[in-house]
């Protein structure tokens, strides 16, 4: 059976109006609003640890506390998202501390720690272009008022660690030798973790409901090929227009082609570069949000400790 | 450095945002003070090893409590703000003008800490902030009343000492310090210093790894 | 809508804020805190995308809406 409103919200978002409270929604449509909002806040509150563990490699206080910065914002960033879920009657308190770990929704990048400086610039330059990249879809076609005004600030947050990424990608390119060396194996091992963050091919995709409502305005594969042409391929590795560097997963792009049908996840094992990443993984950061007793911790500091 | 590490391990997410702020502040305000420094004509000190920072036993080593973060946040942020204060309003005219911004934060530090005092039981973390805060404002009749007596500070030890309390308020300040062992320079009377890992990147000696080779 | 927190009890506040001196305030989001002291630590900390010339917050309870979108009030 249809929902009261049904009709009244087809009709909002055909003229390109914006959803800006509850009574205006379906329940189909809050459900995936939620969903998607939980993505996101996820992704950028697991970026944080992972960002961390790195930042702690930097190699200097300058470095340090640019990575300092970055994490502020992604945090701010997943406040965001989860302040909305809030509004819309979650609580922000039992999704970041009392969740079950798996139940966290994140692209599996960062279930692959990010273990020097080097890896943390790569990172920034890859997958904020992602965040980016999905993100800024958001910000232009997004149907949800208050989710659309949120992201006015992360998008030129978002766009601070893409300059961050590219500078220090550069640099290290030019300081050549095993600097240059590690920065193209961070390139060729996230690369393809990246292409993967955006989802299922098109082709192998049936219908997308998002896309229905508006919560995002272009499909896994045109948002996976801007990410290809706009930041990645014109300006963030030097390496490569240097000539020395390749990109080994041309394979991965055959999803946006259509031809080929390759599913892109699971043509490249991450255990080329992990002996076992499903051993190492953002699960071990999560206990730091989840405040369990006893749990690894990172740094190991025990949440809440001295609280009432 | 010492609030940055917990901008992923406080109790709420606004807290972990605040963390890292403040220690994006803090480090600006270490900038803004080492260029007065300079430009009062003192050169830059050595960084050779961790005995030549001046920094309170307190910020040695990486906090493992919340209960550390909310007391170094509550009292030696505040000692810190009112000498930032005395200074201000001092007679040196380089100081009076740098430091008006880093105070405008400092406030945020104040309200940060006064609140989460009112929260956790910071008990012993607190004990020993105080104690470290008074000594880094050291003795009477010595360096810091000379500058006052002479203009340079708005405050003497005993102002400071009052205002502090004032700030800390029904908190019971810690009994008579024990000033034997007490170095002028770094304003402590325990030995030691920072941890390697922090002293390194402090250093910054890893950066000439990024440096072009034939540069 | 109550939320909540480590604190046993926390409010919501509106942040304004405006870049310069000819515009007006606008809302850049909001923060949940237990007391107003704390709420100003974490705006300030969580809306920082821009050098504000002016910034504060509104509980958001004392707040009397008119109307709004959707027909809520």
């Amino acid at each position: 059976m249809e929902p009261a409103n049904s009709g009244a919200l087809e009709a909002l978002l055909k003229r390109g109006e914006l959803v800006e409270s509850t009574s205006e929604m379906t329940p189909d449509y809050l459900r995936e609003l939620k969903h998607t909002l939980l993505v996101s806040g996820d992704t950028e509150l697991i970026s944080a640890p992972a960002y961390y563990l790195a930042a702690r490699k930097a190699p200097s206080v300058n470095a340090f506390m640019t990575g300092i910065a970055i994490i502020q914002d992604e945090l701010a960033h997943a406040h965001i998202a989860y302040h909305i879920l809030e509004e819309l009657g979650e609580s922000q308190e039992a999704l970041i501390f009392k969740r079950d770990p798996k139940a966290f929704r994140y692209p599996y990048a960062f279930d692959v720690p990010l273990e020097s400086w080097t890896e943390l610039v790569v990172a920034n330059a890859m997958y904020d272009q992602a965040g980016f990249c999905l993100l800024g879809d958001i910000h232009e076609h997004g149907s949800y008022g208050p989710w659309k005004r949120g992201l006015v600030k992360v998008m030129a947050e978002e766009n601070f660690h893409l300059r961050n990424g590219r500078n220090w990608s550069k640099r290290i390119s030019q300081a050549g030798g095993e600097a240059r060396e590690e920065l193209q194996r961070a390139v060729d091992w996230m690369f393809p973790l990246t292409v993967e963050w955006f989802g299922l091919p098109d082709n192998l995709k049936q219908h997308s409901t998002q896309l229905d409502y508006r919560l995002k305005g272009l499909t896994n594969d045109q948002l996976r090929q801007q990410w290809l042409s706009t930041g990645f391929r014109a300006h963030s590795m030097p390496t490569r227009s240097a000539g020395t560097s390749t990109i080994r997963a041309a394979g991965m792009r055959s999803s946006s082609g259509g031809a080929s049908g390759g599913r892109a996840t699971p043509r490249w094992s991450p255990s080329s570069r992990r002996a076992s990443p499903s051993s190492r993984c953002a699960h071990e950061f999560l206990p730091a949000f989840s405040r369990r007793s006893g749990a690894p911790r990172l740094p190991a500091f025990s949440r809440r400790s001295g609280a009432p | 450095m010492r609030y940055a590490e917990w901008c992923i391990a406080a109790p709420t997410l606004e807290a972990d945002i605040a963390a890292a702020a403040m220690g994006l502040d803090d480090i600006g305000h270490s900038r803004v003070l080492y260029g007065s420094l300079r430009e009062l004509g003192t050169p830059d000190a050595a960084a050779d090893d961790a005995a030549t920072y001046a920094n309170v036993p307190y910020l040695d080593r990486p906090w493992t409590e919340w209960t550390q973060f909310v007391a170094a946040n509550a009292v030696l942020d505040s000692a810190f703000t009112l000498m930032m204060e005395a200074l201000a309003n001092g007679s040196v005219d380089v100081l009076r003008t740098r430091l008006k911004k880093m105070l405008q934060e400092e406030r945020y530090h104040t309200l940060h800490g006064r609140s989460w005092m009112q929260e956790v039981n910071a008990g012993a973390a607190l004990e020993r902030a105080w104690r470290e805060a008074l000594a880094w404002i050291g003795p009477e009749n010595s360096d810091v009343d000379e500058l006052h007596r002479a203009g340079r500070l708005a405050y003497g030890v005993r102002d400071l000492r009052r205002l502090l309390e004032e700030r800390l308020e029904g908190q019971a300040a810690p009994n008579a310090l024990e000033w034997a062992g007490w170095e002028p320079i770094r304003r402590r009377t325990q030995p030691g210093g920072i941890d390697q890992a922090t002293l390194e990147m402090l250093q910054g000696l890893a950066e000439k790894r990024y440096m072009p080779a034939s540069g | 809508m109550p939320y909540t927190r480590v604190h046993a009890e926390v409010h919501e506040y509106d942040v304004f804020a405006r870049k310069t001196r000819v515009e007006p305030l606008h809302q850049v989001g909001s923060v949940v805190a237990p007391d107003d002291d704390l709420a100003m630590a974490y705006a300030r900390a969580t809306y920082d995308e821009e050098r504000w010339v002016e910034m504060m917050i509104v509980p958001k309870a004392a707040i009397i809406s008119l109307w709004a979108p959707g027909g809520d009030s």
